[in-house]
C-alpha cells in the first residue's frame, strides 16, 4: 500500500518491486506482518463494538459494521459515521469508509475510496446502489487477482459489463463464486456473516512507536486502549469501576524498575470513554514516570453490570445523579479524594467528635446507611429532648434529629484557638462579651480525649458572634467557632 | 403585541428566555428563582429572590458574620425540598454539621470541596457546569477581574445559584457579577440593656446592595438573623403561641420572667403616654 507521496509518483498497489523502485528510487519497502495486522484489526473492531454489536472482520483489512439498528441512537447516519471515523482515528489508524445497504456493497465502496475511483461512497437506497456499483471497475472484485487481467482482456471494465455477460459463460470461465458474489453485492442473495466476538476478559496491549517520557504523551497513547475498553464494555453490557495500566519501561538503569502499575478506581461504574480518560489524565498528571515507557497494557479489574440510565420523558434538572457523581469524581481525581467530602453525623457530645468527614459516596449507599441509623438517633432524642413534646394530640412531624438547646456555630475551628484575657474578659481582636448561659460539655473520658469545657456564645462590639469555651481544669479560654 | 410576546415566552427554553431581555427584570417571576426567605431582601433583589444564571457577590469582612444564616433558607429549600446538591468550594473553616442540621438542611446533599487557592476557580467552574446542582458557594479571597468574568460566564449557563464570598475591600474594585452586596453585622439598638438570651435572637445583619440590575437601593437593609432557628415549623409555632395566649400559664421560665418584666416596664411607659394600656397588655400576652 503506497503512501500519498509514493502514489503521486505513480506507485500503485500491485505493482512489482522493480517497477516501483524505477518510479521512486528513495522508496522504503516495509514487510507485512500478518499477525500485527490482525491484532490491529481486532483492536479496531473492539473499539467499534461501541456502535453496533455486529462487527465483522472481512476480507482484505476491512471491518464491516451493521449500523442499521444503531442509526437513531447515535443521531443519524452522518453523526454515526463521523463518530466511527473519530474512533478509528483515536485508535491511531486511518480509515476509508463506504456505506451501502449490502455488506459487499459497502466493502466495494470502501475499497473504491481507497483506490480513489469512486465519487459517491455513502449510499442508503438500494436503487442508487445498483447505479453506483455498476460504474465501479471490475478489478475491485476480491477474486480478480487470481484471474490476472482477463477481465480487461475480454473488454469487461466495470461491474456493469460483467453483469451483462451471459451467466453461463461467466460461471464456466471464472467459477460459480463470482456470480454468487455479485448477487450478494447487489442484494439479490443473502449474505450471512459471522460477527466478531469480544473476548471474555479485557486486556489490551500497545507497543509504543517511540520512547515516551511525558505523562501527557502517554495519555494520548492510552486513549487508544481506552477506546477499545469502551467498545468491549458496551459489547458486554458492562461498566468498569477500576482498571490498571501497566507500563513497561525501557531498561535505562540496572536498578530501575522494569514495569510499573497505575491503578485507577472510582465509585460509580461507567463506560464513558471520555470520563475514563479524564480520570486517567488526573492520575497521570500527579505522577512522574520512573523511566521512559515503551509498552503499555490496560486491564479492566472491576467490571460490573451496566444499568442503562433511566430515560424520563421530561428530563428534570437534579434527577441526573449519575452525572453528579461524575462531577465529584472529576473533582476528587484532581484535588484528591480526601478533599471532596461529605459531613456525616456521629453520636457524641464533643463538637469535634460529633461529625466526621467521609469521601463522597454515591447517593444510594449513604441513603441506606442513614436509614439504618435514624431510628437510633430518634430514640435518643425522645429521651433527651423534653422541649419538643407538644401538647397537641395530632401527630406532628418533628425534625428527626436531636436539636441542641444552645445554638451551634456554622463554622468550627479544627483546632481551638487559645484566647488572651484583658480586663478579665476573653479577647479576640476586640473584647468579647458573653451572651449565653453556660453549656457544659464533659465527655470522652472513655477514649482518652476527654474534654471538660464550659461553652458560651460571645459577641464583640461590632456584632460578630463567636463560640468560646473555657477549660474547666486550667481556666483558659479558647475560640472554637464562628456563627456564620 | 403583548399577547404575542407572552406566547413566545412559553415556547422558549429557559436558556433562551434568559437571553431575551424582559423589560422589567426587577419584578419578573421565574420558577427557578429561589426565595431568600426574607421579605425585605426579596423585595430588593431583582426577580424577588436569588436568581440562577448570575454570580452573587457577598462582600464580608471575614467569614462568620451571618452569611450562612442569610443563605440558610435557600439552601434548605434546595436540599430538603428540591433534593439538589449544594457545594461549598474552599470555605475558610470546617462547616459544622450540628448547626446545619438545626437549620433543617439536608446534610447528605452538601459537598465540601477543599481546594488550594489556585484550584478554587477550576472546581467552581466544574461545579457550575454540572446540571442538577442547587447552589455553589465559593470562597475566594483573591481573584482578578478576568477570572471573575469567566466565573460569571460559567454561571450564566448554569441552573444553579452561585455565591461568591469576597473580602470587604473588594467592594471598590469593579466586578462582572451582576449582584453585589456588602454584609456587615450590626449591634441591636439596645444591646447594652438587652437581655442576653434575647440578644441571640436579635442578631442583625446589615445588607447594602452596591450593584444590582435595576435602580440602586436607597438605604441598607437590616435583617434579623437569630442564632438559633426555632425547632418547630412555622405554622405549628404560630398555632402554639396562639393557644398559649389563650391559656393560663402555670409554669414560667425564670428567663421569661426577666424578659417579661423588662418589656412590660418599657411597654407600660409607652402605653401610659398613649393611653392604651389594656391593648398593650393583650399584645404582650400574645407574644
Amino acid at each position: 500500500m503506497p503512501d500519498l507521496v509514493a502514489f503521486r509518483l505513480g506507485v500503485r498497489p500491485g505493482s512489482t518491486r522493480s517497477h516501483a523502485f524505477a518510479l521512486a528510487p528513495q522508496l522504503t519497502l516495509l514487510a507485512v506482518d500478518i499477525r500485527e495486522e490482525q491484532n490491529a484489526l481486532e483492536a479496531v473492531a473492539l473499539a467499534l463494538l461501541a456502535f453496533t454489536p455486529k462487527v465483522v472482520l472481512a476480507h482484505a483489512n476491512t471491518v464491516l459494521l451493521e449500523v442499521g439498528a444503531s442509526m437513531r441512537l447515535f443521531g443519524g447516519l452522518r453523526a454515526l459515521l463521523s463518530r466511527v471515523t473519530s474512533t478509528v482515528k483515536g485508535c491511531g489508524f486511518t480509515s476509508r469508509m463506504g456505506c451501502a445497504p449490502t455488506a459487499w456493497g459497502a466493502w466495494l465502496l470502501a475499497h473504491a475510496r481507497t483506490r480513489r475511483v469512486a465519487r459517491r461512497v455513502r449510499i442508503v437506497k438500494e436503487t442508487t446502489l445498483v447505479h453506483v456499483l455498476d460504474e465501479l471497475p471490475v478489478s475491485l472484485i476480491p477474486s480478480a487477482h487470481s484471474h490476472g487481467n482477463v477481465f480487461e482482456q475480454i473488454g469487461c471494465a466495470t461491474l456493469a459489463d460483467l453483469r451483462r455477460l451471459p451467466r453461463k459463460g461467466v460461471a464456466r470461465r471464472f467459477g460459480q463464486g463470482v456470480l454468487q458474489w455479485l448477487a450478494q453485492a447487489y442484494g439479490q442473495a443473502p449474505d450471512p456473516r459471522e460477527a466478531f466476538c469480544a473476548p471474555a476478559s479485557f486486556e489490551a496491549r500497545l507497543e509504543l512507536q517511540a520512547r515516551v517520557e511525558s505523562a501527557e504523551a502517554l495519555l494520548f497513547a492510552a486513549r487508544r486502549l481506552v477506546l477499545q475498553l469502551a467498545g468491549w464494555l458496551s459489547a458486554h453490557h458492562a461498566a468498569v469501576s477500576e482498571f490498571s495500566l501497566l507500563l513497561e519501561h525501557e531498561l535505562a538503569a540496572r536498578h530501575a524498575p522494569k514495569t510499573s502499575t497505575f491503578k485507577v478506581a472510582w465509585a460509580v461504574p461507567t463506560r464513558d470513554a471520555d470520563h475514563i480518560l479524564w480520570l486517567l489524565r488526573e492520575k497521570l498528571n500527579q505522577t512522574t514516570l520512573a523511566a521512559p515507557v515503551i509498552e503499555m497494557k490496560l486491564l479492566a479489574d472491576k467490571v460490573s453490570e451496566y444499568a442503562p440510565p433511566p430515560d424520563t420523558l421530561f428530563p428534570m434538572p437534579g434527577s441526573d445523579s449519575e452525572s453528579m457523581a461524575q462531577l465529584l469524581e472529576r473533582l476528587s481525581a484532581r484535588l484528591g479524594a480526601e478533599n471532596v467530602v461529605q459531613l456525616v453525623a456521629r453520636d457524641d457530645h464533643r463538637p469535634e467528635a460529633a461529625m466526621t468527614v467521609e469521601p463522597y459516596k454515591p447517593a444510594s449507599e449513604t441513603k441506606s446507611k442513614r436509614g439504618k441509623k435514624s431510628p437510633k438517633t430518634q430514640t435518643a432524642r425522645a429521651e433527651t429532648e423534653p422541649e419538643v413534646q407538644t401538647e397537641s394530640n395530632e401527630p406532628l412531624e418533628l425534625p428527626d434529629l436531636a436539636v441542641p438547646q444552645q445554638p451551634r456555630p456554622s463554622w468550627i475551628l479544627e483546632t481551638p484557638q487559645k484566647l488572651m484575657l484583658r480586663n478579665e474578659r476573653p479577647f479576640y481582636r476586640r473584647p468579647l462579651k458573653l451572651i449565653s448561659r453556660t453549656e457544659r460539655i464533659e465527655a470522652g473520658w472513655w477514649d482518652g480525649n476527654g474534654v471538660q469545657r464550659d461553652y458560651y456564645v460571645a459577641a464583640d462590639d461590632r456584632g460578630r458572634m463567636f463560640w468560646l469555651y473555657r477549660e474547666r481544669l486550667t481556666g483558659d479560654w479558647f475560640l472554637h467557632g464562628f456563627f456564620g | 403585541m403583548g399577547a404575542a410576546l407572552s406566547l413566545l415566552d412559553i415556547g422558549l427554553t429557559s436558556h433562551l428566555q434568559r437571553q431575551v431581555w424582559q423589560g422589567s427584570p426587577v419584578n419578573d417571576p421565574d420558577s427557578n428563582i429561589i426565595s431568600s426567605g426574607f421579605r425585605a431582601l426579596d423585595l430588593a433583589l431583582p426577580g424577588a429572590g436569588w436568581m440562577p444564571g448570575s454570580v452573587t457577590e457577598l462582600l464580608i469582612e471575614e467569614s462568620g458574620v451571618g452569611e450562612i444564616r442569610l443563605l440558610a433558607h435557600s439552601i434548605r429549600e434546595l436540599t430538603a425540598s428540591k433534593g439538589r446538591s449544594v457545594i461549598f468550594v474552599a470555605p475558610p473553616w470546617k462547616p459544622n454539621l450540628a448547626a446545619l442540621r438545626t437549620m433543617n438542611i439536608a446534610v447528605n446533599k452538601l459537598v465540601w470541596v477543599k481546594a488550594a487557592e489556585d484550584q478554587v476557580l477550576w472546581a467552581a467552574e466544574q461545579s457550575l457546569k454540572q446540571e442538577g446542582i442547587g447552589a455553589v458557594l465559593i470562597w475566594l479571597p483573591q481573584v482578578d477581574a478576568k477570572a471573575l468574568r469567566r466565573l460569571q460566564v460559567a454561571a450564566q449557563e448554569a441552573q444553579s445559584l452561585a455565591f461568591l464570598f469576597r473580602p470587604l475591600k473588594a467592594a471598590k474594585q469593579s466586578s462582572a457579577a451582576p449582584l453585589r452586596m456588602v454584609c456587615k453585622p450590626i449591634l441591636p439598638a439596645n444591646a447594652q440593656t438587652m437581655n442576653r438570651r434575647e440578644w441571640m435572637q436579635a442578631v442583625m445583619l446589615e445588607i447594602d446592595i452596591i450593584k444590582r440590575r435595576g435602580p440602586l437601593l436607597g438605604k441598607p437593609l437590616q435583617l434579623n438573623l437569630p442564632l438559633q432557628m426555632p425547632a418547630l415549623p412555622e405554622h405549628i409555632r404560630r398555632a402554639h403561641q396562639a393557644r398559649k395566649a389563650r391559656e393560663v400559664k402555670h409554669v414560667v421560665d425564670s428567663g421569661d420572667i426577666a424578659a417579661f418584666i423588662a418589656r412590660s416596664r418599657q411597654a407600660a411607659f409607652d402605653a401610659l403616654s398613649a393611653g392604651e394600656l389594656d391593648i398593650a397588655w393583650s399584645e404582650l400576652d400574645g407574644e
